[in-house]
């Protein structure tokens, strides 16, 4: 089990990166698209072509914190049934929800693939003042959305293998919907730095 | 067809599953069996042209927005300046709590921000001028709600992008109502402390000179609203370059209160991007869905049916209340706004009722969403300020009193529709 526990904390580390490039992507973005609103209104120069960088930024990060928002389990369950099960129950859920995102994930990432692979054979370019290549950034949409997909399966062989040892705790700890107060956690992480700030 | 879709939703929703792969997963499968698969071939492409969508781009910017001005203290000082005008009332601090939320609302696009940043500074008050716990708390979490009615909200943009409806219409529609809301919940605790005289705590003792002292405090949050929702009034920019602008204009201000570090850009970058993608996953799985069951006609199906039922177009509307307020009780916000709104939508157009109307209507019933037991995020959020070891009851006991005025809310709304279309016809139509 030392390897699982490795790998996941090998997988969550590259996410955690992947995170802090697209956050200061998003920035960059904005101080562009601010440049471009300042020098249309106060000079009358429309450099067009941050609103179309900004939408590949936002593909692209989005699609790379996919499996950031997985290893903290943030992505949205409903848990009003789910909190009154039993803990096997609900590791049984876990594990069906796993797989069924895999499924649509694995799905949508082989479509995508296609998307790409059909740009780059023909060349296609953005029909804009930009004429960008369209295979750069939808590589770097593919490649997020394939690293999401890789995430998934290893954390679905993990939940199932812990599933077989009946190593419950794990389940929960890697795969479980955020209880209450771990969910507290998540929404007030700032207000520590808030404090000092004040 | 109609019923199998809404009960294999509902399955998988209340199984836990991710509300993503739920409703991805019934997409893919209402495709294959009622359309040989040929949907889910051009997913791909379908997904790439919504991932990239200029408009969207605004939901992370307030995003980082809100991350930035939880960290860039201005909160405290702010709430500060708030006390010293708003205490008078019977309730105290109490007040302050909603015009703060208010104030900051108009400066972020969440819910939860708002409660947070706001419960935070106030907490501490509770004890030491012997407020009503319960009540107090419910202002917290009532207050936070203010957040996705009062602009910007991404609540709004997110219903603009699957209803196709303007978002700077949605943002004035938002204006007047999210004003009577606070005022309605300043008067449900006014109407409160006059009755019981020991929950208002002591009062504050403040003078003239003091609240003139304390006005430039309140000048960032201000001037952020003035960026941020200024800028798009003005035919400066849409809302995804204001929302850019109230970036920038937000780091300058962390920079200014020397809050800005690596390490808080590092958690705002993390905050943002771990509610994106959350967002994001359900909004490109409900699109798509939305897609599918435009095209197999299940839309127009359940049209057909409560057409049928031969309803006034009031009693649909009222129906619809029910469900949403009840729905609200058990689910997260965007994912009820997702699921229900592409469905419902359609139904309340053709019934005559107005889109941006509407959009206030689901935001008001949102709010309402979030402060109802057992599930309630700004109940979960005012909770997690506290001390541990109080029972979250009292949270949810304190939020009722505004749950009432959030209903009444509805009612007045349905009654003087003109209060939320008067500014966006003044100005668009």
């Amino acid at each position: 089990m030392k390897i699982f526990v490795r790998l996941h904390a090998w997988l969550e580390n590259i996410s955690r990166a992947a995170v802090w490039i697209g956050g200061a992507a998003l920035l960059i973005s904005a101080f562009m698209v601010s440049g471009d609103v300042i020098m249309r209104k106060l000079f009358s120069i429309t450099m067009s072509g941050s609103d179309e960088i900004s939408g590949y930024v936002f593909a692209a990060a989005t699609a790379w914190a996919y499996s950031y928002c997985l290893l903290h389990r943030s992505h949205i369950r409903i848990d009003a049934l789910y909190g009154l099960l039993p803990v096997w129950l609900r590791s049984v859920l876990d594990a069906l929800g796993l797989a069924l995102l895999l499924f649509y994930m694995g799905y949508l990432t082989n479509k995508a693939i296609d998307v790409f692979l059909t740009s780059w054979e023909q060349d296609s370019v953005s029909i804009t003042t930009l004429s960008v290549p369209q295979w750069i950034p939808q590589l770097l949409w593919v490649s997020g959305l394939s690293w999401f997909v890789i995430t998934l399966s290893f954390l679905l062989v993990y939940v199932l293998v812990s599933l077989l040892l009946g190593d419950l705790n794990t389940v929960q700890n890697v795969a479980g919907a955020l209880s209450a107060e771990k969910k507290i956690d998540e929404e007030t992480h700032g207000m520590d730095a808030m404090r000092k700030a004040d | 067809m109609l019923q199998s879709v809404i009960i294999i939703l509902l399955v998988l929703i209340f199984a836990a599953v991710p509300v993503a792969a739920a409703l991805g997963v019934l997409s893919l499968a209402l495709d294959q069996l009622y359309m040989n698969g040929r949907l889910g071939r051009a997913i791909g492409e379908f997904t790439w042209d919504k991932s990239k969508e200029y408009i969207l781009v605004a939901i992370p910017m307030f995003i980082l927005l809100g991350e930035i001005m939880l960290r860039a203290g201005i909160a405290k000082r702010m709430y500060e300046a708030v006390v010293e005008w708003l205490s008078w009332l019977p309730g105290g601090l109490m007040h302050a709590n909603i015009g703060s939320c208010g104030i900051f609302a108009a400066s972020s696009g969440s819910s939860v921000a708002t409660a947070a940043t706001v419960g935070t500074v106030a907490y501490p008050e509770i004890g030491k001028r012997g407020y009503n716990e319960r009540l107090f708390l419910g202002s917290l979490a009532a207050g936070g709600t203010l957040g996705i009615l009062i602009p910007p909200s991404i609540s709004l943009i997110i219903y603009g992008l699957i209803t196709d409806t303007s978002v700077p219409e949605l943002y004035l529609a938002g204006i007047l109502p999210g004003l009577i809301l606070s005022l309605l919940f300043i008067g449900a605790i006014a109407i409160a402390c006059t009755m019981r005289k020991e929950w208002g705590g002591t009062p504050v003792r403040t003078s003239w000179r003091r609240r003139i002292r304390v006005l430039p405090d309140l000048i960032p949050p201000v001037l952020l609203f003035a960026v941020v929702v200024g800028s798009i009034y003005a035919g400066v920019a849409t809302p995804t370059e204001a929302a850019s602008l109230g970036v920038v204009f937000a780091l300058g201000l962390a920079a200014w209160n020397r809050s800005l570090s690596l390490r808080m850009l590092r958690e705002a970058f993390e905050g943002t991007m771990r509610t994106t993608a959350m967002i994001m996953l359900i909004i490109l799985a409900a699109v798509f869905l939305n897609f599918i069951l435009g095209f197999i006609g299940v839309t127009q199906g359940l049209l057909d049916l409560i057409t049928g039922l031969g309803l006034t177009p009031i009693e649909t509307m009222l129906l619809l209340v029910v469900f949403y307020l009840l729905l609200g009780m058990f689910m997260e916000t965007v994912s009820m706004l997702l699921t229900t709104v592409p469905i419902v939508f359609p139904i309340v157009v053709h019934m005559g009722f107005d889109p941006v109307w509407f959009g206030i209507m689901v935001t008001v019933l949102m709010e309402t969403a979030l402060i109802t037991p057992p599930i309630g995020v700004n109940l979960y959020v005012v909770h997690g300020v506290r001390a541990h070891g109080a029972p979250f009851n009292d949270v949810a006991y304190g939020a009722l009193p505004f749950v009432i005025m959030m209903v009444i809310m509805v009612g007045i709304l349905l009654t003087f529709p003109q209060l939320a279309l008067w500014l966006p016809t003044m100005v668009y139509r």
